[in-house]
């Protein structure tokens, strides 16, 4: 609640808006392919097809129909957004219906013509991600030469009337210079930057004993963040979460499943979370094939972990319940083996020594590497073959 | 209704009436004073300071700059 109301008669002058009986946002996967190689990447492992993907005239169709459902963001990720020819149409598209658009990207296919396009059309914010401070170490971890291109367009984005954020994926290669990783994000004066922690899904499981961090490194990290809050207020917001191997409940995952979000990914399947597809015995609707309100309120998909009808012990009287929604069902199954039991990153969870391994192993061993300089995708794949596996691209 | 970056704020009353007269022209001073001016009977100091309290909240937020 924030409110200069006292010296008027009422009681709520403006209240951030939590519990709509629509989704607030529409999370758009454009596509699948993307030029970045990133091995914190959480798209699924199983990548949906080129070939497969929504035309310009399907997802104009899906945004009309969010902005008609009474959603008020769409967020264009991917995948990389820009590999889509179309995109400057896509987002004039949901602009029309009302729909506040944000641009998830690399950058990589950005030059400033296409920025000024993008922004006549409407767009109203824009999110790159870098992948670290240091030249050398970016580009190994996106497995891609990407980092100079993007500090070229934060100074470009900067030159345009839209809202810019951002996006630095802290993990262990790169957590022991956050302060520095901060300092450079400064230079590139955005409105906002989110610290997140890389979150264990898709091709970033697969590579977790290289990604997690230590308990030291956590710690470090959160009072550092603390710090730079306190320096950058008013300035540059910073919005963070710690990681939830580390958190003592779960995190309230997509604000609950089939509450708040609703995922389309690139061939018009509805998800309610990135990484839905992995659960095992559920079919999901496609927008080729049913509305975006039926598939919201009817689906069996959104109704499966909606509520609290689905929910076991411990959370069934949990007094937690209504706040993190039993966290994530995907880690519940990725970790514990079942979808519909109380995530493992839960302190109160059956499975928490899922969780407890994996946090053991990873302050138990030395895995940091250093970055290899690379010139290629290729080489940089065939070096650091047996530290991590890099995002490949769809068929 | 104020969207910004991953979040949404509806707007009422006073809060409304502060953020409708934030249009990139006008100063600090005269939204304070117009406003002052329509609320007559509230003292004009605590109108101010409510206003100030309210701005920098959302600055905070960056979602108004002053």
């Amino acid at each position: 609640m924030i409110s200069p109301c006292s010296w008027s008669n009422c009681s709520a002058d403006a209240s951030w808006i939590t519990d709509l009986p629509s989704p607030l946002a529409l999370i758009a996967e454009v596509t699948h392919r993307c030029p970045l190689h990133c091995v914190y990447c959480s798209n699924p492992v199983q990548l949906a097809a080129t070939a497969a993907e929504l035309s310009t005239q399907e997802w104009i169709g899906v945004f009309a129909q969010a902005g008609r459902l009474g959603m008020l963001h769409a967020h264009f990720t991917g995948g990389e957004p820009l590999a889509r020819a179309d995109l400057t149409e896509l987002v004039a598209g949901a602009r029309a219906t009302g729909l506040y658009t944000n641009l998830i990207t690399s950058g990589i296919g950005l030059n400033e013509q296409r920025l000024q396009a993008l922004v006549d059309a409407g767009l109203d914010h824009i999110q790159v991600s870098f992948q670290d401070s240091r030249e050398e170490a970016a580009n190994w971890i996106a497995g891609a030469k990407a980092h100079a291109h993007k500090i070229e367009l934060a100074r470009a984005i900067r030159r345009h009337k839209v809202a810019f954020t951002v996006n630095l994926v802290v993990h262990r290669q790169n957590l022991d210079h956050l302060a520095e990783m901060i300092a450079f994000t400064e230079q590139l004066n955005p409105d906002r930057v989110e610290i997140a922690h890389a979150q264990y899904y898709g091709w970033a499981l697969a590579n977790r004993v290289a990604l997690m961090p230590t308990r030291e490194q956590v710690e470090r990290a959160v009072a550092i963040v603390a710090d730079a809050e306190k320096r950058l207020a008013g300035r540059m917001r910073i919005d963070s979460v710690v990681p939830d191997y580390y958190a003592k409940y779960p995190k309230a995952c997509m604000g609950g499943w089939g509450r708040r979000l609703m995922l389309i990914n690139p061939s018009g399947k509805a998800l309610p979370c990135h990484a839905a597809e992995v659960l095992p015995g559920m079919s999901f609707e496609n927008v080729r094939e049913k509305p975006l309100e039926s598939i919201w309120r009817e689906s069996p998909s959104f109704q499966r972990f909606r509520g609290e009808e689905w929910m076991p012990e411990p959370c069934r009287t949990c007094q937690f319940r209504a706040e993190d929604f039993g966290g994530c069902r995907c880690q519940a199954f990725l970790l514990a083996g079942d979808a519909a039991v109380t995530d493992p990153a839960c302190s109160l969870a059956p499975a928490h020594h899922a969780i407890e391994s994996a946090v053991q192993e990873a302050n138990s061993m030395a895995s940091k590497a250093h970055p290899i300089a690379g010139s290629s995708f290729v080489k940089w794949q065939k070096e650091n073959a047996e530290f991590w596996t890099y995002r490949k691209n769809p068929e | 209704m104020i969207l910004f970056p991953e979040g949404a704020l509806k707007l009422q009353g006073t809060g409304r009436q502060v953020l409708e007269r934030c249009d990139g022209r006008r100063t600090f001073g005269q939204i304070v004073s117009a406003l002052q001016e329509e609320f007559g009977t509230t003292d004009p100091e605590k109108i101010r300071s409510d206003i100030t309290m309210f701005l920098e909240q959302l600055q905070r937020r960056r979602i108004v700059d002053y």
